[in-house]
């Protein structure tokens, strides 16, 4: 344990790291104030509602709302308040404008609007492929609150915010025994070679657990504190847009960061590896965020210009196992139709679980190899 | 007490050969191995702390070669490496501790162990300062301090004295005697006066070989006969210098208006000059003669001679 608990007292003490930490906890809040709740309007009858009193007032429809969304409900809510209104086309001084959630949703989803037809706002057909679907739906409908694309929007940045500063802290976990030249006394003694290795391995991997817990929970706690939590309980597919998911808006979150937990791993152990090549915190540095980019920016210019042969599809599919993508994963998945998620998650597991241990095991072997 | 064997151990590097078929037995005492920069210690000491495998040849302790031993071998050591590394926010204590720690010190020794140890060399009081606040010497000295922390069998010290001052050399040699009664201590310098006391075994390296090795007396005599001492005017000091291996020139203050005596000691396999008084050799002689570059009547190269 002490071992442990100095391995990760030398991660946490490096000031610039928790002052980074400290400056994207604010960015993040910054952004949620100004891009999320700034963005929450209400109108009732002609009179504006911003932010958390637009939020209050939403809440206060849910009530008569929430529950199973029919054809009869949806209809309701056109009668009640009208199409929501195209506010480039609003003249000013018009009355009776009615904009909220409820109104907003039906419009985009079941209107002619959708498709963004000219004229005027008219359901679209009940045969259409849309309403036959939305008929056939069970969804649990409500206010979605911030548990919506807003958030996984949010959530993005702070999975790569998070990524960014587990590169800045992890890379001189082994980096810097060289640069600083205590290698030598680590490696001759009793442990060093084997427990001071776990230790630092450990260290490493909780340390970026609670980066990411931080990051990612920072966001919740602000989404939550803003909207409530009644919004976890409504359907996924009306939170995010992905019909093809099943269960409520907190199951998929659990499982988008999930998924985002598990990328952070893989990222801090290929962080790692990048410090063991490296003897110099600086390069480990550049080679941690090079391995975390590159397989981006290969799938997003040049694979994705290629023919899709076989190999290059394979490449394509190797490339979006990395950490970056291993969340975006699940939200495609169920917006992509057809695709087997059960080959999808066991060729994307088989391939984690080989960066990993192959990362994990070539990072200690390359630092106990020591210098030459 | 553990038998360390050096058995024809190398180390290459892309051009150049650092350690040379080196063999050698370590029993208890200490051993000073003298040598100027990039004579081959430092990477011999790093291959003995088992942080550089052999190229070639094998490192034994008790018979069993060290790198198969691993963690029970690294148990009886405590190195001080030349370029010493520490953690700058850490404070002294923390560091000991966390080596402590690493060295598979015992828990609820460990406590002890590292005041016990910061108290002999004179830190106690600095313990709770971040280690960057320290003097170069300071640091040096938790840097001997870790070293001892697991009660090492075998000690190895690469140029322990650098950085320290005059009183702090001669009380690190004290410590290196009372030390070197029970175990291995492989004390490396290019400093004659550290190792000149304290030392059972001397070993001259150069190239990556031991030139000569033996008792101090034993490799003190090896120039027995060929160390003078003579007076000379600094025009003939000079071309004495050209010619000799001159270990000492020490300028003499004139009794009349003009004339600067100096008195030159240097190392002749014959009688320089008349005036010439054979003197005994010292340590100092002998490294130096070992490491001046060749002169003009001086003898060839001196092979690996055990004493």
């Amino acid at each position: 344990m002490g071992l442990l608990r100095t391995e990760l007292y030398k991660i946490t003490a490096r000031r610039t790291v928790n002052i980074l930490l400290i400056v994207l906890v604010l960015f993040f809040g910054f952004y949620f104030w100004v891009g999320i709740l700034g963005d929450e309007v209400y109108t009732e009858n002609g009179k504006i509602y911003t932010r958390l009193e637009a939020i209050q007032k939403e809440k206060e429809l849910s009530e008569t709302y929430e529950g199973k969304l029919d054809m009869d409900s949806a209809r309701e809510i056109i009668r009640r308040f009208g199409w929501a209104p195209d506010w480039d086309a609003v003249e000013e001084g018009e009355e009776g404008i009615n904009d909220n959630f409820w109104n907003r949703y039906v419009t985009l989803e079941l209107s002619t609007r959708r498709f963004r037809a000219e004229g005027e706002v008219e359901w679209l057909d009940e045969e259409n492929v849309i309403m036959k679907q939305f008929a056939s739906q069970d969804w649990n409908f409500g206010y979605t609150g911030g548990w919506d694309n807003d958030l996984i929007e949010l959530l993005f940045m702070a999975l790569i915010g998070s990524a960014v500063l587990i590169v800045i802290g992890i890379s001189p976990v082994y980096s810097e025994e060289y640069s600083m030249k205590t290698a030598d006394l680590l490696m001759s003694s009793c442990y060093g070679k084997d427990r001071g290795i776990a230790a630092k391995i450990i260290a490493s991997l909780i340390w970026s657990t609670a980066i990411y817990l931080i990051c990612v929970g920072g966001c919740l706690l602000m989404t939550g504190a803003a909207y409530g939590t009644e919004g976890l309980s409504v359907s996924a597919a009306i939170s995010f847009g992905i019909y093809a998911y099943k269960g409520t808006a907190m199951k998929f979150l659990m499982r988008f960061l999930g998924f985002g937990l598990a990328a952070c791993h893989l990222h801090t152990i290929i962080t790692l590896f990048a410090s063991a090549k490296c003897r110099q915190p600086f390069w480990a540095v550049i080679w941690g965020i090079g391995f975390y980019l590159l397989p981006v920016g290969s799938a997003m210019t040049v694979l994705s210009m290629l023919r899709p042969t076989p190999a290059v599809q394979l490449l394509r599919r190797f490339c979006r196992c990395f950490p970056y993508f291993l969340p975006i994963n699940e939200i495609d998945i169920f917006i992509v139709p057809n695709t087997s998620r059960f080959s999808m998650h066991r060729f994307e597991g088989l391939v984690c679980i080989f960066l990993f241990a192959f990362c994990l095991w070539r990072g200690c072997h390359v630092y106990k190899k020591g210098r030459r | 007490m553990p038998q360390l064997s050096l058995n024809q151990v190398s180390m290459k590097y892309k051009n150049k050969t650092a350690v040379n078929h080196v063999s050698y037995e370590f029993g208890n005492g200490v051993y000073g191995l003298l040598g100027a920069n990039g004579a081959g210690k430092t990477t011999l000491m790093r291959m003995i702390c088992s942080l550089l495998p052999p190229v070639e040849g094998e490192i034994l302790c008790d018979g069993r070669e060290i790198w198969s031993l691993g963690r029970e071998y690294r148990r009886l050591l405590g190195y001080l490496p030349q370029e010493f590394g520490y953690y700058p926010d850490f404070t002294g204590e923390r560091f000991l501790r966390y080596l402590g720690q690493l060295k598979a010190v015992p828990k609820a020794l460990l406590d002890g162990r590292v005041h016990e140890l910061l108290e002999l060399v004179d830190l106690e009081e600095d313990r709770k300062r971040k280690i960057k606040t320290y003097s170069g010497g300071m640091k040096r000295r938790l840097g001997i301090a870790q070293a001892l922390l697991g009660d090492p069998q075998i000690l190895i010290l690469d140029e322990p004295t650098a950085g320290l001052d005059p009183k702090e050399r001669i009380r690190f040699r004290n410590l290196i005697c009372s030390l070197g009664k029970n175990r291995i201590v492989i004390l490396s310098t290019h400093i004659v006066s550290d190792i000149e006391y304290i030392a059972d075994e001397i070993l001259i390296m150069k190239s990556g070989s031991f030139l000569l090795h033996g008792q101090p007396e034993e490799v003190e005599s090896f120039l027995e006969g060929r160390v003078w001492e003579l007076p000379a005017d600094e025009k003939r000091a000079e071309e004495y210098s050209r010619i000799y291996t001159v270990s000492q020139r020490k300028a003499e203050r004139s009794t009349q208006a003009g004339e600067a005596k100096t008195t030159i000691r240097l190392v002749s396999d014959e009688r320089p000059a008349p005036e010439a008084v054979l003197v005994k050799p010292t340590l100092e002689d002998v490294y130096l003669y070992c490491f001046q570059e060749k002169r003009g009547q001086r003898n060839g190269i001196i092979e690996n001679r055990a004493l």
